[in-house]
């Protein structure tokens, strides 16, 4: 189901009348006379309903001899909830494209000719800025506090800070005086 | 007659006013979207009094060549299978037949 079916299937659903005539259509199909007496509602209003409930995809129909009778889409409603916000967003390639001319950006503003001009203090800036510094670190390979120091502060003089920000961060593993890159970075 | 006639469209929007008020208390939005183009109708027929200075016959002329622009609207779709634009146009169509058939009693009663 993609995003838009969902949002029209829920638009669909936050009716109180829609709600019952599926449930009366889950006990078994009917045609559109019988859904009006079951539920007190004029003929024209369930095949109002019923065309909504039709579009959205959540009932489908059939013909007989005589009606043209209503049943429950069944398939629709076996899709959890979880499993559609877990499902990949239409725009997500959009705000992919905006979150890496954003950090393009930040990488832009703040560092200059290899150099860190200066520590972002918007934690999301600093963020990106510490994910390029980090770059810098070969994975898997171990370094002594020295070596982290002389790697930072061929950007900036305040390695400590960095070193310090990026073991916060999770871009850096320290033990023992022995640091090394986590997989934490884009 | 004028005021008897203005006092039932005022009852009649009134009381659809409360049972849209219960239905969209009951999540039931389209219906009570319904019911306001029920009360619309209450108050074009009501406007078009006030504009022919109380005329009766006048108003119900000019109101039953608005119904008939609804009743070619319901025709149309009905032809094309368009469920809401012919349930909308119904409604208004009813709500029409009942200002007139009101109208015409308070005439004869007069």
């Amino acid at each position: 189901m993609t995003e838009t079916q969902a949002l029209m299937l829920f638009k669909c659903l936050a009716d109180r009348s829609r709600l019952q005539i599926l449930k009366s259509l889950a006990q078994e199909d009917m045609y559109v006379e019988r859904l009006a007496e079951r539920l007190g509602l004029t003929p024209p209003t369930i095949s109002f309903h019923l065309k909504k409930l039709a579009d959205a995809g959540a009932v489908k129909s059939y013909k007989t001899q005589y009606y043209t009778m209503y049943a429950l889409e069944k398939s629709v409603f076996m899709t959890s909830i979880l499993e559609l916000i877990q499902e990949k967003s239409d725009d997500a390639e959009l705000q992919k494209q905006r979150d890496e001319a954003y950090r393009k950006k930040v990488i832009d503003t703040f560092f200059e000719y290899g150099k860190l001009k200066s520590i972002p203090t918007q934690k999301k800036k600093e963020r990106i800025v510490l994910e390029e510094l980090a770059k810098a670190f070969e994975p898997g390979k171990e370094y002594t506090e020295r070596e982290v120091n002389i790697i930072l502060a061929d950007y900036n003089d305040d390695f400590c800070t960095l070193r310090r920000d990026m073991i916060g961060e999770k871009l850096l593993a320290r033990d023992h005086q022995i640091y090394w890159r986590t997989d934490k970075q884009k | 007659m004028k005021e008897e006639l203005l006092s039932y469209i005022d009852e009649r929007i009134a009381w659809h006013k409360g049972e849209q008020s219960r239905l969209k208390a009951e999540y039931r939005q389209d219906e009570a979207a319904h019911v306001q183009i029920a009360i619309n109708v209450y108050n074009i027929f009501r406007s078009t009094y006030q504009a022919m200075k109380f005329d009766l016959a006048e108003t119900l002329k000019r109101f039953s060549g608005i119904v008939s622009t609804w009743e070619e609207n319901h025709k149309r779709a009905c032809e094309h299978g368009d469920e809401e634009k012919r349930l909308i146009e119904e409604i208004k169509i009813a709500r029409a037949t009942e200002i007139l058939r009101r109208a015409k009693e308070m005439e004869a009663m007069s």
